[in-house]
């Protein structure tokens, strides 16, 4: 096994700053972050402008493993993982877009995990704007009371970011 | 022992005095990037490195100091991405570690305590931090960590002795930030300014340290520098930081409540925003519901509100402070902030908490209650206008005109744009006191 020292020569020197600096971080407040983990998923809604729609989505892995497998009616993996199918089940009945009166399919291109992260992206077509759609989302709600969400849409050269929670799960987009 | 530290004590004077005239020489950088370190490098290496130790240690799980290394990375990887996961897991594994061996140990303990600092078990960073002074109390980072775990419990006169030990060494990045703090919370402003500019240079001189890291020494100078009333020099470190750590949500939420601050509401919405699509932080949510509130849009104010209070008192253990204090301007759940900040207090009895408990006192009208608790938080001469204008308004609503004028002008005078809405608040009690009043122009000259 390659030893430490070797693979990062400097690694030694990063974590004697490490540990001060992160006592030091209750100093900026930001930090403190830390002590309240907040329950979140994120999600990106872009329209193009010819039709093309794309959405990511980014949630902790182990939640989201959970709620889909729940979902799905099975026992959620040890190592946090979702088939293609139950990822793309379960998104679809918690995140919903509504664009003129219509419900819009959402087709999933693919799924990474990063550390502890999932993102998903998805594509649907015919949706030219998004203004006057309606989004709900219930990711992950269902498991924490301090679950909040946060969806940024992009269309007609604007962005336009939204929260949802509990009892808060509808929103129409401007 | 005591010559030992007598000796290094003289040395430390001299250190610090030259750090502080070569400071004072050359003030604190607006923009110092002498070195880029590369972000997505940074976290790469980052992950190799979590991949290396997890599978060295699947292999030999009695290896000590492999899971003191992987304590730190997670710590590390924590910092980066906000994941609360990585602090808990840096705590097992240097629990681990040290239930393995402590001797030639002592760098966890260290680790431990940052890890139970960085969730606030302060009681539980005490214990670690004991332990290492335990083990060698010679060293000065030993004593140093003790002296920052003691400060942050508000146990002043013990963690200001222990600082004196240090002699002001402000050699290394380390040491410096923890006198930073000190310097901050106990009346030193300027100092810590001075300070933080030099710590600052130190960093982006540092060819070891990651982006985050050196983008996190912009955040403390360019905090320090805002909270004196210097906010553009401020603004300007934040966006130097960005500029070395691309997305960096610390420095872009700080940006949004400067921003904020100075009532340029679009611009804090466009820093808030970018800064909640990496990282969900409490202060920023409570920035981003004013400046929809002020703009009009009361149906994005109140999403904001909606996700506040649907989180905001949901978990266990202590109220985010700037949380507590965005509920108490707005005058709401009252009763539960004071609640969880007053049981937060049996084992933590600092500034910011004796704040955030009169400040919640005065919102409820009980104001003589809150007059104690403010008093206390001023009793450690922190210089900080938010705080001064609290004990402004508190001393005016129990009657003492005199000792709100005086911090209310002390407030205004040491940072004019120290809140959206409270700064002209402050102006407007000022004024029907009868004190002085000066133009917003000649107070905001620190820009």
């Amino acid at each position: 096994v390659t030893s430490p020292g070797r693979l990062r020569p400097r690694w030694g020197r990063r974590l004697a700053v490490a540990g001060a600096v992160c006592a030091a971080l209750l100093a900026g407040g930001v930090g403190t972050a830390w002590a309240h983990p907040l329950h979140t998923a994120w999600a990106e809604l872009t329209a193009s402008g010819d039709g093309q729609l794309r959405v990511l989505v980014r949630a902790f892995a182990d939640d989201f493993s959970i709620a889909a497998a729940r979902a799905a009616r099975r026992a959620p993996p040890p190592d946090h993982s979702v088939t293609d199918s139950v990822a793309a089940a379960y998104v679809g009945q918690a995140l919903q877009l509504t664009v003129d009166g219509r419900p819009v399919l959402l087709q999933l291109v693919g799924q990474v995990h990063d550390g502890d992260v999932t993102r998903l992206e998805f594509r649907a077509s015919g949706v030219a704007t998004l203004r006057g759609a309606v989004v709900t989302n219930r990711l992950l709600l269902e498991l924490h009371a301090d679950q909040v969400n946060v969806v940024q849409a992009r269309y007609d050269g604007r962005a336009f970011t939204t929260m949802f929670s509990r009892g808060s799960e509808r929103r129409d987009l401007p | 022992v005591k010559t030992r530290y007598l000796l290094a004590a003289a040395a430390m004077v001299l250190v610090t005095g030259a750090v502080v005239l070569s400071s004072t020489a050359r003030p604190a950088p607006a923009a110092v990037a002498v070195h880029r370190p590369d972000p997505l490098a940074d976290s790469t290496a980052r992950e190799l490195d979590i991949a290396l130790f997890e599978r060295r240690l699947r292999e030999d799980p009695w290896s000590a100091a492999d899971r003191s290394r992987l304590a730190a990375l997670y710590l590390r990887r924590a910092r980066e991405t906000g994941s609360f996961a990585d602090v808990v897991r840096a705590e097992e594994q240097a629990t681990q570690s040290l239930a393995q061996r402590t001797g030639h140990n002592e760098a966890t303990w260290s680790l431990l305590a940052s890890a139970r600092l960085s969730r606030h078990d302060f009681t539980g960073a005490l214990r670690a931090a004991r332990a290492v002074m335990a083990a060698d109390p010679s060293l000065p980072a030993h004593r140093g960590l003790l002296a920052e775990v003691l400060l942050e419990l508000g146990r002043y006169q013990e963690s200001d002795s222990l600082f004196r030990t240090l002699g002001g060494d402000a050699s290394s990045l380390g040491s410096a930030s923890r006198l930073i703090r000190w310097y901050e919370l106990g009346g030193h402003l300027d100092r810590a300014r001075v300070l933080a500019g030099h710590a600052l240079r130190l960093a982006t001189d540092d060819r070891e340290l990651t982006a985050e890291q050196v983008a996190w020494y912009h955040l403390r100078a360019g905090d320090l520098e805002a909270k004196g009333g210097a906010i553009d020099r401020g603004d300007s470190l934040y966006a130097a930081g960005l500029a070395v750590n691309p997305g960096d949500y610390r420095l872009l939420a700080a940006r949004a409540r400067l921003a904020a601050d100075r009532q340029e509401w679009k611009e804090a919405i466009g820093f808030g925003e970018r800064a909640i699509a990496r990282q969900l932080e409490p202060g920023t949510l409570g920035i981003l519901r004013d400046a929809w509130a002020a703009l009009g849009d009361s149906a994005q104010a109140a999403s904001y509100a909606a996700a506040m209070t649907a989180s905001a008192l949901a978990q266990p253990g202590a109220i985010h402070r700037a949380w507590g204090l965005h509920l108490a301007d707005h005058g709401e759940r009252l009763a539960d902030v004071l609640a969880r900040v007053r049981r937060e207090q049996r084992d933590r009895r600092d500034v910011y908490g004796y704040d955030l408990e009169a400040w919640t006192l005065h919102a409820m009208g009980r104001d003589a209650e809150a007059r104690r608790a403010i008093d206390h938080a001023l009793a450690h001469g922190t210089e900080d206008a938010v705080l001064w204008y609290h004990a402004g308004a508190i001393e005016a609503a129990t009657g003492d005109s005199a000792a709100a004028r005086m911090h209310l002008t002390e407030a205004l005078a040491r940072n004019a744009w120290f809140h959206p809405v409270r700064a002209d608040s402050a102006r407007a009690l000022l004024a029907a006191l009868g004190g002085p009043l000066a133009p917003r122009a000649a107070e905001g000259a620190g820009r």
